[in-house]
């Protein structure tokens, strides 16, 4: 049975260019636009992974990623982001970073990606 | 008893209001005043005479004159020009008197009494007084000029057009370098200079001439040539007959340079924000561009025609993914990064320095002078402190055409109150790094946006303009700050302050 990546990211395009990279290594991925949409797949499934991007609407990665964390057991995280705002959440932002697995800078090649994904779901 | 004849009374009565008489016991028995005397008239005394010493006061200014009184008058001897506080209502007079007595005898020889003239010296006094107020007050306002660090100077207004110096403080000759007597006799304006806004100066001119004072912001010349910048207070003083004009000249170098300091720091950070902002918007856009060429250039397999075109997009993207990861370092503050270990400072510096002989032309000399101990640590990340160098150390070759001297210099820095608030740095211990050439120089006009991103002076293509505000960011990451200063046509000088790493072996 493949594994389950959840892929959290509000660009559309950022999506579907990560979820088909990851089908062509066989993993079934879903996806989510959001940190709400994102808690609610976790609370239904299990997975392997997830993905997810940090700043967004509504609920954001780093919600979602303290959720996991408060969890008896959590999948591996991997954290993309666009690097430091000037914003006031920075520091938030940043211990969200430091609670992940792993993190992307975006813009990242395949190759970061697909060497932290098969070193998780491996 | 010795008697003494009435003498020089002719000669008393020029510089006398009263005449008077004083008999055996004691008694004033005439009070004539010399206006009286010419008119004809008599002692204004009235009633039961009284004793003199009923008619005056112990007062604080006359003690001395009223106690040789009373030991002149118990030894029956004259005296002459005794100050005393006095109350005569009959001669109208509340306040101080001149005495001068003589005792006097009857033809037997006996003690009479005693004979003399008297002088209200009330008003003069009260002049005295006033002139010693004003001495007083007069001193400590010279003190107060000399003292102060301002320079302070009186010139003749009416002396035109040069309005020629008639006195100047110490400070005046310490900051403009001149001797204070070479000070005196010069025009007014003699510190002006090319450098000196010219409108400026005939405002102030002007100004002073219609309104009796003014004062302006310029930029003054010393002896040396050198310049300092100025607030200038001219004002006219004195009276109609004799005027003078007063003016005071303050160093206001140091608030001009905070003042630009604070600009340009409000200056970067808000560039940081924006670009902060800015970098992380492009970085997500970049993010489907990456993936999607990746994800295209695999399907080009077979149209090998079409690979360069993905090549071109992927080339643009890592270049554009550099520019943008540069900017973000510029945009960072103090991350206070994961303590990497700790590294004696000089060791760390000497071997950058060597990497850093590599990339620079041989006919710069590279020199270095350490203040600090070999053992003094630093906590830095390795990578970036090799990255500030080279970013100053190359742009410093570029400055001197690859002909000159390149100077590190390590020293300790305490920040106390001033610095903090000019710099936006705690308290503390820092390392100061000054990273000097002997290049160019940069006007003031450079100076003042070097840090900013995409600033250069390098022709278009050659540089990012992102060197300066790299070096920036790293550097406040560090906890740190970066000033430059310049001389145009001497070279430049950065000075870079870093935390010093606190020894804390208590708490481990």
């Amino acid at each position: 049975m493949s594994k389950k990546v959840l892929l959290v990211d509000d660009m559309g395009g950022i999506r579907r260019s990560v979820a088909h990279l990851l089908k062509q290594a066989g993993l079934e991925v879903t996806e989510a636009e959001n940190g709400k949409q994102a808690l609610d797949h976790l609370k239904n499934g299990k997975f392997s992974l997830v993905i997810t991007d940090i700043l967004m609407p509504e609920v954001d990665g780093g919600a979602v990623i303290t959720w996991l964390n408060d969890q008896p057991s959590r999948p591996k995280i991997i954290a993309m982001s666009g690097g430091g705002s000037q914003s006031t959440a920075d520091q938030a932002l940043t211990e969200a970073r430091n609670m992940a697995d792993a993190v992307l800078l975006k813009p990242f090649a395949r190759q970061d990606l697909m060497e932290l994904v098969n070193r998780y779901v491996a | 008893m010795h008697l003494w004849p009435i003498v020089a009374f002719d000669l008393l009565y020029m510089n006398t209001d009263w005449l008077w008489e004083v008999d055996a016991h004691g008694n004033l028995t005439k009070w004539i005043s010399t206006r009286d005397i010419k008119n004809g008239m008599k002692s204004r005394l009235q009633g039961d005479p009284k004793p003199w010493r009923d008619y005056l006061r112990c007062d604080q200014t006359c003690r001395d004159g009223l106690a040789s009184l009373l030991r002149a008058v118990k030894n029956s001897t004259p005296f002459e020009c005794l100050r005393v506080a006095c109350h005569l209502p009959h001669a109208n007079v509340h306040g101080w008197l001149q005495l001068t007595g003589v005792p006097f005898a009857d033809e037997h020889g006996t003690f009479m009494g005693y004979r003399g003239a008297a002088k209200n010296i009330t008003g003069q006094l009260m002049t005295e007084r006033k002139l010693a107020r004003i001495d007083h007050i007069y001193k400590g306002l010279m003190t107060a000029i000399d003292c102060s660090a301002s320079m302070i100077f009186l010139a003749d207004p009416d002396d035109q057009p040069d309005m020629r110096i008639q006195y100047a403080n110490p400070a005046f000759a310490k900051v403009s370098g001149y001797a204070k007597e070479d000070v005196v006799g010069k025009p007014t304006m003699f510190l002006f200079g090319e450098k000196t806004d010219k409108n400026a100066a005939s405002m102030l001119r002007e100004n002073v001439r219609r309104n009796g004072q003014a004062s302006a912001k310029l930029q003054l010349h010393r002896r040396d040539g050198s310049t300092f910048w100025a607030l200038i207070t001219l004002v006219l003083g004195g009276n109609e007959g004799r005027r003078v004009l007063v003016g005071t000249i303050r160093d206001i170098s140091a608030e001009m340079n905070f003042e630009a300091a604070e600009e340009q720091r409000g200056r970067l950070e808000a560039i940081g924000r924006l670009a902060g902002g800015m970098a992380h918007e492009i970085n997500n856009l970049l993010q489907p561009l990456q993936l999607n060429a990746e994800i295209i250039g695999d399907e080009l397999a077979s149209h090998p025609d079409l690979l360069p075109f993905v090549e071109d997009i992927k080339a643009s993207l890592n270049q554009i993914s550099f520019i943008v990861r540069n900017t973000l370092q510029f945009s960072r503050k103090n991350e206070q990064v994961k303590s990497h270990q700790p590294q004696p400072f000089i060791e760390l510096m000497e071997d950058r320095i060597r990497f850093l002989r590599n990339l620079i032309p041989s006919t710069v000399a590279i020199m270095h002078d350490w203040q600090i101990k070999p053992t003094d640590l630093v906590d830095i990340n390795q990578t970036e402190l090799t990255q500030v160098l080279t970013n100053l150390g190359t742009n410093a070759s570029h400055a001197m055409k690859g002909h000159g001297t390149l100077t590190f210099r390590l020293r300790h820095c305490q920040i106390d109150g001033v610095r903090e608030s000019s710099r936006g740095l705690p308290l503390g211990n820092y390392f100061e790094l000054f990273v000097s050439d002997t290049g160019c120089g940069m006007t003031p006009e450079l100076l003042a946006r070097v840090f900013e991103p995409f600033f250069t002076t390098k022709p278009v293509g050659e540089g990012t303009g992102l060197g300066l505000s790299v070096v920036y960011g790293l550097v406040a990451g560090w906890g740190g700050h970066i000033e430059v200063s310049s001389i145009p046509g001497e070279g430049t000088t950065f000075s870079i302050l870093i935390p010093q790493v606190t020894d804390n072996k208590e708490g481990e």
